[in-house]
């Protein structure tokens, strides 16, 4: 699989070096590479959130295996207990609420492209782990003393969503 | 040549200029918090992209005002309060609130 066909538009953004297509944004940021088995793994990056939508939709397009990085991978000297970190990155941009809109209109399965990872690597009870671990992340409050009311870090809808993720996550590892 | 290229160019410089100005990296207690959302202790540029501070880079304003919201904040002669933003962007402002307000009409098919 050739990276040149990854490339969008005509700008000068973009450009390989090594395995990897970079996007420049005042800095050059890693995007996306190919594995050996022709599978895509985009670094899901907020730094460029826009240019990551665009690719998750000419993937889903062309229908393409892919997956999601976290975006210190790029480091070729790799990062300590990988799959960890990725399953956790998976989660925490889920709760940042960053990329969600955008993939329920592309009627992307965020959470389904997860698992079915795990499915793959046999992962399933750190995935259990970090659920968990993120869950304390999402009821994170604190008592406002001057408005004399209890302040969470992230909205209403997120926190409730949550609680769901579980059950869509086991739907999904039996289908 | 002063082509689009050029301009570019010089807008990068001049962004890069700023976040040395600004010397955020002394964020000692809470740590600085990247694009991500994850907490960095020595950030380096890379870090500063696209973070909450990147739009103060890029126009030269503030963070919104959570505290201190007056009757009408958009007017002009109230610099203190008023948004340098597009008007709405603040939640306690007239057109803010106005699109709320079509939406909750929407809800129950009255617009």
């Amino acid at each position: 699989m050739d990276l040149n066909n990854f490339i969008l538009d005509n700008s000068d953004n973009w450009s390989i070096s090594g395995d990897m297509l970079h996007y420049k944004k005042i800095i050059k940021i890693p995007l996306c590479y190919v594995d050996l088995n022709d599978v895509v793994w985009i670094f899901l990056d907020a730094r460029i959130k826009k240019i990551v939508i665009k690719l998750v939709k000419k993937l889903l397009k062309e229908g393409k295996k892919f997956y999601f990085a976290y975006p210190d991978s790029s480091n070729p000297a790799g990062i300590f207990r990988y799959h960890e970190k990725v399953i956790h990155h998976y989660l925490f941009t889920w709760i940042r609420d960053e990329f969600n809109e955008s993939f329920n209109k592309l009627n992307f399965d965020y959470i389904g492209n997860l698992v079915e990872w795990v499915k793959e690597e046999n992962k399933f009870t750190e995935l259990k782990k970090i659920y968990d671990e993120v869950k304390k992340e999402v009821d994170r409050s604190w008592y406002d003393w001057p408005n004399k009311g209890k302040v969470y870090q992230y909205p209403e809808h997120i926190r409730e969503e949550y609680l769901t993720i579980w059950r869509d996550i086991q739907i999904s590892l039996i289908l | 040549m002063r082509d689009r290229a050029w301009r570019r160019h010089i807008r990068e410089r001049f962004i890069l200029w700023r976040i040395c100005k600004y010397n955020l990296r002394s964020y000692w207690y809470r740590l600085y918090e990247d694009a991500n959302g994850y907490r960095v202790d020595d950030p380096v540029l890379a870090d500063y992209i696209g973070a909450k501070e990147a739009i103060y880079y890029n126009k030269g304003r503030k963070r919104y005002y959570k505290e201190g919201d007056k009757y009408s904040p958009n007017k002009s002669h109230n610099r203190k309060y008023r948004s340098w933003g597009r008007p709405g962007d603040r939640p306690n402002t007239r057109e803010f609130q106005r699109r709320i307000l079509i939406k909750i009409k929407q809800e129950y098919g009255l617009k």
